[in-house]
Protein backbone atom coordinates (compact mmCIF):
# COMPACT_ATOMS: atom_id res chain seq x y z
CA UNK A 1 0.00 0.00 0.00
CA UNK A 2 1.54 3.60 1.32
CA UNK A 3 3.20 5.11 -1.66
CA UNK A 4 1.79 2.70 -4.74
CA UNK A 5 -1.78 3.19 -3.02
CA UNK A 6 -1.23 6.86 -4.02
CA UNK A 7 0.32 6.53 -7.01
CA UNK A 8 -2.73 4.29 -8.13
CA UNK A 9 -5.33 6.21 -6.66
CA UNK A 10 -4.27 8.94 -8.68
CA UNK A 11 -4.63 7.12 -12.02
CA UNK A 12 -8.25 6.57 -11.20
CA UNK A 13 -10.27 8.89 -12.69
CA UNK A 14 -8.42 8.13 -15.99
CA UNK A 15 -8.80 4.39 -15.34
CA UNK A 16 -12.18 5.39 -15.29
CA UNK A 17 -12.33 7.27 -18.08
CA UNK A 18 -10.91 4.46 -20.27
CA UNK A 19 -7.36 6.55 -21.55
CA UNK A 20 -4.99 5.34 -19.58
CA UNK A 21 -2.42 3.61 -21.67
CA UNK A 22 -1.82 -0.46 -21.24
CA UNK A 23 0.91 -0.37 -18.79
CA UNK A 24 -0.79 1.65 -16.37
CA UNK A 25 -4.44 -0.25 -16.72
CA UNK A 26 -2.98 -3.26 -15.95
CA UNK A 27 -1.44 -1.86 -12.92
CA UNK A 28 -4.43 0.08 -11.89
CA UNK A 29 -6.39 -3.32 -12.09
CA UNK A 30 -4.16 -5.47 -9.75
CA UNK A 31 -4.08 -2.85 -7.54
CA UNK A 32 -7.92 -2.75 -7.71
CA UNK A 33 -8.06 -6.27 -6.84
CA UNK A 34 -7.00 -6.15 -3.22
CA UNK A 35 -7.67 -2.55 -2.49
CA UNK A 36 -11.30 -2.13 -0.79
CA UNK A 37 -10.35 1.84 -0.94
CA UNK A 38 -9.95 2.59 -4.17
CA UNK A 39 -12.55 0.17 -5.34
CA UNK A 40 -14.62 2.35 -3.48
CA UNK A 41 -13.46 5.50 -4.94
CA UNK A 42 -13.31 4.11 -8.41
CA UNK A 43 -17.50 3.83 -7.96
CA UNK A 44 -17.73 7.07 -6.98
CA UNK A 45 -15.83 8.51 -9.36
CA UNK A 46 -18.04 6.43 -12.22
CA UNK A 47 -21.45 7.94 -10.45
CA UNK A 48 -19.36 11.39 -10.57
CA UNK A 49 -18.55 10.89 -14.81
CA UNK A 50 -21.77 9.50 -14.81
CA UNK A 51 -23.62 12.77 -13.33
CA UNK A 52 -21.31 15.17 -15.70
CA UNK A 53 -21.96 13.52 -18.93
CA UNK A 54 -25.49 13.69 -17.96
CA UNK A 55 -25.42 17.40 -17.70
CA UNK A 56 -27.99 18.43 -20.58
CA UNK A 57 -27.49 22.00 -22.19
CA UNK A 58 -29.73 23.49 -24.60
CA UNK A 59 -27.44 25.38 -27.26
CA UNK A 60 -28.88 28.44 -28.50
CA UNK A 61 -28.84 28.19 -32.34
CA UNK A 62 -25.11 28.15 -33.67
CA UNK A 63 -26.23 29.97 -36.99
CA UNK A 64 -26.53 33.38 -34.74
CA UNK A 65 -23.42 33.15 -33.22
CA UNK A 66 -21.79 32.05 -36.69
CA UNK A 67 -23.05 35.42 -38.18
CA UNK A 68 -21.86 37.36 -35.64
CA UNK A 69 -18.06 35.52 -35.92
CA UNK A 70 -18.45 36.58 -39.91
CA UNK A 71 -18.97 39.91 -39.57
CA UNK A 72 -16.32 40.20 -37.16
CA UNK A 73 -14.20 37.97 -39.80
CA UNK A 74 -15.20 40.31 -42.61
CA UNK A 75 -14.34 43.61 -40.66
CA UNK A 76 -10.62 42.20 -39.81
CA UNK A 77 -10.26 41.69 -43.41
CA UNK A 78 -11.48 44.37 -44.36
CA UNK A 79 -9.38 46.24 -42.43
CA UNK A 80 -6.50 44.52 -43.24
CA UNK A 81 -7.15 45.21 -47.03
CA UNK A 82 -7.50 48.92 -46.48
CA UNK A 83 -4.45 49.54 -44.39
CA UNK A 84 -2.80 48.04 -47.88
CA UNK A 85 -4.39 49.87 -49.96
CA UNK A 86 -4.51 53.25 -48.40
CA UNK A 87 -1.49 53.00 -46.12
CA UNK A 88 -1.81 54.17 -42.25
CA UNK A 89 -4.10 56.65 -41.59
CA UNK A 90 -5.88 57.63 -44.74
CA UNK A 91 -9.46 58.01 -44.98
CA UNK A 92 -11.10 55.52 -47.07
CA UNK A 93 -12.81 57.00 -49.84
CA UNK A 94 -16.43 55.25 -50.05
CA UNK A 95 -17.03 53.45 -54.15
CA UNK A 96 -19.85 54.40 -55.89
CA UNK A 97 -22.51 51.67 -55.33
CA UNK A 98 -21.73 51.64 -51.46
CA UNK A 99 -24.71 53.36 -51.19
CA UNK A 100 -26.73 50.95 -52.85
CA UNK A 101 -25.05 47.75 -50.79
CA UNK A 102 -25.34 49.35 -47.29
CA UNK A 103 -29.55 50.34 -48.00
CA UNK A 104 -29.34 46.42 -48.70
CA UNK A 105 -28.10 45.26 -45.90
CA UNK A 106 -30.00 48.25 -43.72
CA UNK A 107 -32.89 47.39 -44.98
CA UNK A 108 -32.21 43.43 -44.54
CA UNK A 109 -31.05 44.50 -40.78
CA UNK A 110 -34.67 46.55 -40.48
CA UNK A 111 -36.26 44.21 -41.61
CA UNK A 112 -35.23 41.18 -40.05
CA UNK A 113 -36.27 42.90 -36.74
CA UNK A 114 -39.47 43.95 -37.54
CA UNK A 115 -42.30 42.41 -39.82
CA UNK A 116 -42.66 44.99 -42.60
CA UNK A 117 -45.18 47.97 -41.46
CA UNK A 118 -46.51 50.75 -42.66
CA UNK A 119 -45.23 52.80 -39.81
CA UNK A 120 -41.83 54.83 -41.19
CA UNK A 121 -40.87 56.14 -37.86
CA UNK A 122 -40.41 52.57 -36.59
CA UNK A 123 -37.91 51.69 -39.36
CA UNK A 124 -36.40 55.08 -38.59
CA UNK A 125 -36.02 54.44 -34.75
CA UNK A 126 -34.79 50.62 -35.62
CA UNK A 127 -32.10 51.26 -37.84
CA UNK A 128 -29.74 51.98 -35.58
CA UNK A 129 -29.78 48.40 -34.04
CA UNK A 130 -27.00 46.13 -36.11
CA UNK A 131 -27.30 42.55 -33.98
CA UNK A 132 -30.30 40.69 -36.08
CA UNK A 133 -32.42 37.33 -34.81
CA UNK A 134 -33.66 35.00 -37.12
CA UNK A 135 -32.94 31.96 -39.17
CA UNK A 136 -29.77 32.84 -41.37
CA UNK A 137 -30.69 32.17 -44.78
CA UNK A 138 -29.35 32.17 -47.84
CA UNK A 139 -29.99 34.37 -51.14
CA UNK A 140 -28.43 35.56 -54.31
CA UNK A 141 -28.63 39.23 -54.73
CA UNK A 142 -28.13 41.17 -58.57
CA UNK A 143 -27.66 44.95 -59.07
CA UNK A 144 -28.18 47.07 -62.14
CA UNK A 145 -24.82 48.64 -61.59
CA UNK A 146 -21.53 46.71 -60.66
CA UNK A 147 -20.54 46.92 -56.79
CA UNK A 148 -17.38 45.53 -55.95
CA UNK A 149 -16.79 42.98 -53.59
CA UNK A 150 -14.89 45.11 -50.63
CA UNK A 151 -18.65 47.71 -50.54
CA UNK A 152 -20.79 44.43 -50.33
CA UNK A 153 -18.75 43.46 -47.34
CA UNK A 154 -18.25 46.72 -45.56
CA UNK A 155 -22.35 47.25 -45.95
CA UNK A 156 -23.13 43.33 -44.64
CA UNK A 157 -21.14 44.02 -41.16
CA UNK A 158 -23.76 46.02 -40.00
CA UNK A 159 -26.21 43.64 -39.88
CA UNK A 160 -24.36 40.63 -38.68
CA UNK A 161 -25.33 39.34 -42.51
CA UNK A 162 -21.88 38.09 -44.51
CA UNK A 163 -20.97 37.58 -47.98
CA UNK A 164 -20.64 33.97 -49.08
CA UNK A 165 -19.43 34.33 -52.33
CA UNK A 166 -19.41 37.04 -55.35
CA UNK A 167 -19.25 38.46 -57.58
CA UNK A 168 -19.81 36.03 -60.41
CA UNK A 169 -19.48 36.67 -64.05
CA UNK A 170 -22.89 38.04 -63.84
CA UNK A 171 -22.68 40.18 -60.54
CA UNK A 172 -24.35 38.14 -58.46
CA UNK A 173 -23.29 37.74 -54.74
CA UNK A 174 -24.44 35.12 -52.38
CA UNK A 175 -25.33 36.44 -49.37
CA UNK A 176 -26.48 34.85 -45.96
CA UNK A 177 -29.07 37.13 -44.18
CA UNK A 178 -30.84 36.60 -40.87
CA UNK A 179 -34.67 36.25 -41.42
CA UNK A 180 -37.56 37.03 -38.81
CA UNK A 181 -39.81 34.56 -37.71
CA UNK A 182 -42.55 36.06 -38.76
CA UNK A 183 -41.89 36.65 -42.45
CA UNK A 184 -41.61 34.18 -45.28
CA UNK A 185 -38.49 34.04 -47.56
CA UNK A 186 -40.91 35.41 -50.44
CA UNK A 187 -41.94 38.97 -47.87
CA UNK A 188 -38.30 39.45 -47.33
CA UNK A 189 -37.20 38.84 -50.95
CA UNK A 190 -40.16 41.44 -51.82
CA UNK A 191 -39.18 43.96 -49.79
CA UNK A 192 -35.34 43.77 -50.86
CA UNK A 193 -36.83 43.75 -54.84
CA UNK A 194 -38.39 47.25 -53.73
CA UNK A 195 -34.89 48.85 -53.34
CA UNK A 196 -33.91 51.12 -56.30
CA UNK A 197 -30.73 49.45 -58.19
CA UNK A 198 -31.10 45.84 -56.83
CA UNK A 199 -32.20 43.57 -60.03
CA UNK A 200 -32.79 40.55 -58.20
CA UNK A 201 -33.18 38.81 -55.54
CA UNK A 202 -33.58 34.90 -54.62
CA UNK A 203 -33.37 32.21 -52.27
CA UNK A 204 -30.89 29.88 -52.72
CA UNK A 205 -31.17 28.10 -49.35
CA UNK A 206 -31.64 27.60 -45.89
CA UNK B 1 -19.90 -0.21 -22.63
CA UNK B 2 -17.71 0.43 -25.97
CA UNK B 3 -14.96 -0.96 -26.37
CA UNK B 4 -11.49 1.31 -26.26
CA UNK B 5 -10.83 0.52 -29.71
CA UNK B 6 -14.01 1.22 -31.44
CA UNK B 7 -14.16 5.30 -29.31
CA UNK B 8 -10.49 5.67 -30.67
CA UNK B 9 -11.02 4.89 -34.12
CA UNK B 10 -14.27 7.29 -33.92
CA UNK B 11 -12.27 9.60 -32.48
CA UNK B 12 -9.11 8.98 -35.27
CA UNK B 13 -11.98 9.63 -38.26
CA UNK B 14 -13.52 12.44 -36.23
CA UNK B 15 -9.81 14.24 -36.10
CA UNK B 16 -8.73 13.17 -39.76
CA UNK B 17 -12.43 15.05 -40.94
CA UNK B 18 -11.03 17.91 -39.00
CA UNK B 19 -8.04 18.38 -40.24
CA UNK B 20 -9.08 18.44 -43.92
CA UNK B 21 -11.39 21.21 -42.83
CA UNK B 22 -8.59 23.08 -40.97
CA UNK B 23 -6.53 22.76 -44.26
CA UNK B 24 -9.26 24.24 -46.40
CA UNK B 25 -10.06 26.95 -43.54
CA UNK B 26 -6.27 27.84 -43.69
CA UNK B 27 -6.26 28.75 -47.48
CA UNK B 28 -9.49 31.01 -46.33
CA UNK B 29 -12.68 28.87 -47.13
CA UNK B 30 -15.55 30.26 -45.67
CA UNK B 31 -17.70 26.76 -46.72
CA UNK B 32 -14.83 24.94 -44.89
CA UNK B 33 -14.88 27.14 -41.62
CA UNK B 34 -18.92 26.81 -41.49
CA UNK B 35 -18.29 22.85 -41.25
CA UNK B 36 -15.62 23.34 -38.98
CA UNK B 37 -17.44 25.92 -36.91
CA UNK B 38 -20.53 23.55 -36.72
CA UNK B 39 -18.34 20.68 -35.57
CA UNK B 40 -16.56 22.48 -32.76
CA UNK B 41 -19.39 24.57 -31.73
CA UNK B 42 -21.58 22.22 -28.89
CA UNK B 43 -18.18 21.07 -27.48
CA UNK B 44 -16.59 24.46 -27.20
CA UNK B 45 -19.58 26.08 -25.54
CA UNK B 46 -19.78 22.96 -23.17
CA UNK B 47 -16.66 23.11 -21.99
CA UNK B 48 -16.62 26.91 -21.79
CA UNK B 49 -19.96 27.09 -19.94
CA UNK B 50 -18.25 24.26 -17.22
CA UNK B 51 -14.92 26.53 -17.26
CA UNK B 52 -16.71 30.01 -17.10
CA UNK B 53 -19.67 29.56 -15.02
CA UNK B 54 -21.21 32.42 -16.74
CA UNK B 55 -23.31 31.58 -19.53
CA UNK B 56 -23.65 34.86 -20.56
CA UNK B 57 -20.05 35.50 -21.43
CA UNK B 58 -20.01 31.80 -23.44
CA UNK B 59 -20.90 32.78 -26.90
CA UNK B 60 -17.85 35.48 -27.21
CA UNK B 61 -15.41 33.54 -25.63
CA UNK B 62 -16.49 30.40 -28.33
CA UNK B 63 -16.06 32.77 -31.42
CA UNK B 64 -13.04 34.59 -29.62
CA UNK B 65 -11.61 30.81 -29.89
CA UNK B 66 -12.86 30.51 -33.40
CA UNK B 67 -11.23 33.43 -34.37
CA UNK B 68 -8.22 32.73 -33.55
CA UNK B 69 -8.93 29.20 -35.39
CA UNK B 70 -9.70 31.16 -38.58
CA UNK B 71 -6.51 33.58 -38.09
CA UNK B 72 -4.10 30.88 -36.82
CA UNK B 73 -4.93 27.40 -39.20
CA UNK B 74 -2.41 28.19 -41.46
CA UNK B 75 0.25 27.61 -38.87
CA UNK B 76 -1.26 24.84 -37.02
CA UNK B 77 2.06 22.02 -37.30
CA UNK B 78 -0.09 18.86 -36.80
CA UNK B 79 2.30 18.17 -33.46
CA UNK B 80 -1.44 17.50 -31.83
CA UNK B 81 -5.04 16.38 -32.33
CA UNK B 82 -6.99 19.20 -34.17
CA UNK B 83 -9.68 19.06 -30.50
CA UNK B 84 -6.80 19.30 -28.97
CA UNK B 85 -5.20 22.19 -30.26
CA UNK B 86 -8.88 24.04 -30.43
CA UNK B 87 -9.85 23.27 -27.21
CA UNK B 88 -6.43 24.67 -25.97
CA UNK B 89 -7.03 28.18 -27.68
CA UNK B 90 -10.18 27.89 -25.50
CA UNK B 91 -8.62 27.57 -22.34
CA UNK B 92 -6.53 30.41 -22.76
CA UNK B 93 -9.51 32.56 -24.06
CA UNK B 94 -11.89 31.12 -20.61
CA UNK B 95 -8.79 31.68 -18.64
CA UNK B 96 -8.40 35.33 -19.84
CA UNK B 97 -12.38 36.22 -19.66
CA UNK B 98 -12.36 35.35 -16.13
CA UNK B 99 -9.15 37.13 -15.55
CA UNK B 100 -10.22 40.29 -16.71
CA UNK B 101 -13.33 39.53 -14.43
CA UNK B 102 -11.14 38.85 -11.30
CA UNK B 103 -12.60 35.55 -10.49
CA UNK B 104 -11.54 33.27 -7.72
CA UNK B 105 -7.77 31.96 -9.29
CA UNK B 106 -6.14 28.93 -7.82
CA UNK B 107 -4.21 29.96 -4.81
CA UNK B 108 -7.35 31.62 -3.25
CA UNK B 109 -9.44 28.14 -3.79
CA UNK B 110 -8.27 26.86 -0.16
CA UNK B 111 -10.31 29.49 1.43
CA UNK B 112 -13.49 27.95 -0.21
CA UNK B 113 -13.34 25.20 2.44
CA UNK B 114 -14.93 26.41 4.82
CA UNK B 115 -17.78 27.20 2.77
CA UNK B 116 -18.15 23.84 1.47
CA UNK B 117 -18.80 22.89 4.81
CA UNK B 118 -21.42 25.56 5.12
CA UNK B 119 -23.11 24.39 1.39
CA UNK B 120 -23.09 20.46 2.12
CA UNK B 121 -26.57 20.88 4.39
CA UNK B 122 -27.80 23.22 1.66
CA UNK B 123 -26.59 20.91 -1.25
CA UNK B 124 -28.52 17.48 0.24
CA UNK B 125 -31.74 19.54 -0.46
CA UNK B 126 -30.86 19.85 -4.05
CA UNK B 127 -31.06 17.24 -7.07
CA UNK B 128 -27.83 15.55 -8.36
CA UNK B 129 -27.45 18.37 -11.28
CA UNK B 130 -27.74 21.41 -9.07
CA UNK B 131 -25.47 19.35 -6.48
CA UNK B 132 -22.75 19.04 -9.40
CA UNK B 133 -23.39 23.07 -10.15
CA UNK B 134 -22.76 23.99 -6.55
CA UNK B 135 -19.56 21.55 -6.07
CA UNK B 136 -17.85 22.59 -9.58
CA UNK B 137 -18.53 26.38 -8.39
CA UNK B 138 -16.05 25.33 -5.63
CA UNK B 139 -13.45 24.46 -7.28
CA UNK B 140 -10.77 26.82 -9.44
CA UNK B 141 -11.58 27.33 -13.45
CA UNK B 142 -8.39 25.21 -13.81
CA UNK B 143 -9.85 22.43 -11.58
CA UNK B 144 -12.79 22.39 -13.45
CA UNK B 145 -11.14 22.52 -16.60
CA UNK B 146 -9.16 19.03 -15.85
CA UNK B 147 -12.43 17.69 -14.10
CA UNK B 148 -14.14 18.81 -17.54
CA UNK B 149 -11.99 17.23 -19.84
CA UNK B 150 -11.61 14.32 -18.05
CA UNK B 151 -15.10 12.70 -17.27
CA UNK B 152 -16.66 14.99 -20.19
CA UNK B 153 -14.30 14.70 -23.10
CA UNK B 154 -12.41 11.91 -22.49
CA UNK B 155 -9.17 13.21 -22.52
CA UNK B 156 -5.72 11.32 -21.02
CA UNK B 157 -3.67 13.52 -18.85
CA UNK B 158 -1.33 13.40 -21.29
CA UNK B 159 -3.45 15.05 -23.72
CA UNK B 160 -5.14 17.54 -20.84
CA UNK B 161 -1.50 18.65 -20.02
CA UNK B 162 -1.39 19.61 -23.89
CA UNK B 163 -4.38 21.18 -24.11
CA UNK B 164 -3.79 23.15 -20.85
CA UNK B 165 0.03 23.90 -21.64
CA UNK B 166 1.90 22.58 -18.23
CA UNK B 167 3.19 19.66 -16.77
CA UNK B 168 1.35 16.34 -16.27
CA UNK B 169 2.39 16.38 -12.56
CA UNK B 170 0.28 20.05 -11.95
CA UNK B 171 -2.75 18.10 -14.13
CA UNK B 172 -2.71 15.27 -11.40
CA UNK B 173 -2.16 17.80 -8.94
CA UNK B 174 -5.24 20.32 -10.02
CA UNK B 175 -7.46 16.47 -10.16
CA UNK B 176 -6.09 15.63 -6.55
CA UNK B 177 -7.38 18.95 -5.37
CA UNK B 178 -10.63 18.71 -7.43
CA UNK B 179 -11.43 15.69 -5.83
CA UNK B 180 -10.34 16.55 -2.68
CA UNK B 181 -13.34 19.03 -2.56
CA UNK B 182 -15.81 17.65 -4.57
CA UNK B 183 -15.52 14.27 -2.18
CA UNK B 184 -16.93 16.47 0.52
CA UNK B 185 -19.79 16.49 -1.51
CA UNK B 186 -19.64 13.12 -2.60
CA UNK B 187 -21.66 11.44 0.03
CA UNK B 188 -24.70 13.06 -1.24
CA UNK B 189 -24.37 11.95 -4.36
CA UNK B 190 -24.74 7.91 -3.06
CA UNK B 191 -28.06 9.24 -1.14
CA UNK B 192 -29.15 10.63 -3.85
CA UNK B 193 -28.67 7.88 -6.16
CA UNK B 194 -31.91 5.69 -5.50
CA UNK B 195 -34.24 8.59 -5.29
CA UNK B 196 -33.01 9.83 -8.71
CA UNK B 197 -32.72 7.21 -10.37
CA UNK B 198 -36.11 6.75 -12.18
CA UNK B 199 -35.68 10.25 -12.80
CA UNK B 200 -32.65 9.78 -15.29
CA UNK B 201 -33.78 6.93 -17.25
CA UNK B 202 -36.23 9.77 -18.92
CA UNK B 203 -33.66 12.33 -19.08
CA UNK B 204 -31.80 13.39 -22.86
CA UNK B 205 -28.14 13.25 -22.96
CA UNK B 206 -28.39 16.48 -24.49
CA UNK B 207 -25.05 17.75 -25.91
CA UNK B 208 -23.18 14.44 -24.75
CA UNK B 209 -24.95 13.10 -27.47
CA UNK B 210 -24.34 15.65 -29.79
CA UNK B 211 -20.58 14.58 -29.11
CA UNK B 212 -20.71 10.76 -29.45
ZN1 LIG C 1 -5.58 1.59 -3.25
Amino acid sequence: MGKKHENIAQLLPWFVNDSLGRKEQALVLSHLAGCPDCQQERDRLQDLQALIVDGSMVLPDYRFSFRKLMARIEAAELNKESTADHGFGKKRSWLPGFGLAASVSIIAGIVAFVPISSDQNKFQTLSTVTATQGMSHRFSLTFAQPISAQTMRQALIDTNSYLVSGPDSSGAYIVDIAVPDQMTDDEFIHSIKTIDGVEDAAFVGP
Amino acid sequence: MTSIQELKSTRGAEDEENLKLLQLVAVKDKVAFEKLYTRFYPQLSRYLNRLLRRPEMMEEVVNDTLFVVWEKADRFQGRSKVSTWVTGIAYLKGIKALDKLRTVPDQQADSIDEEIEESVNLISKLGLQEWLTCGLDMISADQRSVVELTYFFGYSYQEIAETMGCPVNTVKTRMFHARRRLAKLLPQLQEHKGADSSEKGTRKNGVGESLE
